[in-house]
């Protein structure tokens, strides 16, 4: 799943992929601003098939939220 | 701690450094008041949404609140203005969205969603609300001779305070100190109220048309009233929320679609149900 994020993460970021770890966040990472935080948190919903609440919109402010927030809805 | 807390008329002066920040041009303090001090009654206080870090507020989103009677029952709108966040605190700035997102008892407008937003306000239940317009140039039709005269137009404010009536005169009584310009039309004893704004576009400056109480006398009078309108404002185009007017195009003119639509949710209203009368675009002069 972390190669599926990633991707999402550097097409959304206009990123490099391999940079990125369970570690990259919001705090680290200056393209990672609000806009395109909405944006990737709408790729990821399409990405995975889910619906994300507002509150999970903000949480999903790093890979390892991310991924919390992802296996809460039962997808790892 | 950061939190968010309802924004109140009180909170102006505390919100008014980010409006500052953030509008390129400034749009003078006593505009941005408006959306704080109505000229309208509104029983409630709020006025949006701050996000404050201690007692610094440190970001905005305004909503205007207003109610208007459509096919005789009381709606109730919140227009969706200024959402504005310092940079340090953008990672917070969804907190404020939030907040909004949760009114459940208004229809909601928002007319300046950036195209970068517009999914996210798609993905929380917003349609489109104005898609697009017809512009117009102010030259009268060549085959409709003497239209270019026809009916009387007034845009003094006391003529026009004296001969409105009803719902209308408290909508020119509303907006007679926005940033909007106002226009009664009178033709074969029906009167027309007409709200329009000096609105500046990135190729040119044109008026914009957002209300119009009566679509026959304005479709009958609407050669005199583009080329008044164009004198007015001094400008060289006019354009028409294409929700505004029915029937045929008229001449000198062409529908545009818009690249920045305007959105609304409601659980029961149509597009056509809804103006920009009350909103950041006629208080401000957007």
């Amino acid at each position: 799943m972390n190669e599926k994020i990633f991707r999402i993460l550097a097409d959304t970021l206009g990123t490099d992929a391999a940079v990125m770890t369970e570690d990259t966040s919001t705090e680290n990472t200056p393209e990672w601003d609000s806009v395109a935080h909405l944006n990737l948190v709408l790729s990821l919903e399409k990405a995975f098939g889910q619906r994300f609440t507002p509150e999970e919109f903000m949480e999903m402010q790093s890979v390892a939220a991310i991924k919390r927030v992802l296996a809460s809805h039962g997808v790892s | 701690m950061i939190r968010v807390d309802v924004a109140t008329p009180e909170m102006f002066e505390a919100v008014l450094p980010l409006f500052d920040a953030f509008r390129n041009p400034p749009i003078p303090p006593e505009h941005w008041r408006r959306l704080f001090h109505y000229s309208w009654p509104c029983a409630e206080p709020m006025r949006g949404f701050v996000l404050k870090d201690g007692d610094r507020v440190v970001g905005f989103f305004g909503t205007i609140l207003y109610e208007r009677t459509i096919d005789g029952h009381l709606e109730k709108f919140a227009n969706l203005t200024s959402w504005v966040t310092l940079p340090e605190y953008r990672n917070h700035s969804l907190r404020l969205f939030n907040a909004v997102m949760e009114i459940k008892d208004r229809t909601l407008t928002c007319h300046t969603a950036i195209p970068s937003i517009d999914p996210l306000y798609r993905r929380f239940g917003f349609k489109d609300l104005e898609t697009k317009w017809i512009v117009l140039l102010p030259l009268p039709s060549a085959w409709r001779p003497g239209g270019w005269g026809r009916g009387h137009i007034t845009m003094n404010p006391e003529v026009i305070s004296t001969e409105l009536r009803g719902v209308s005169r408290e909508f020119f009584v509303h907006l007679r100190t926005a940033d909007c310009r106002q226009m009664l039309v009178t033709w074969r004893g029906a009167r027309c109220h007409v709200v329009f704004t000096h609105t500046k576009g990135r190729r040119a400056h044109f008026s914009r048309i957002h209300h119009v109480s009566n679509p026959e006398v304005f479709r009958a009078c609407l050669d005199h009233i583009r080329w008044r309108m164009a004198l007015r404002n001094r400008t060289a185009l006019l354009a028409i929320d294409a929700r505004l007017y029915e029937g045929p195009l008229p001449v000198y003119s062409r529908e545009t679609h818009l690249a920045q639509v305007a959105l609304y949710r409601s659980h029961h209203l149509r597009p056509e149900q809804i103006d920009n009368l009350y909103s950041e675009v006629t208080l401000l002069g957007l």
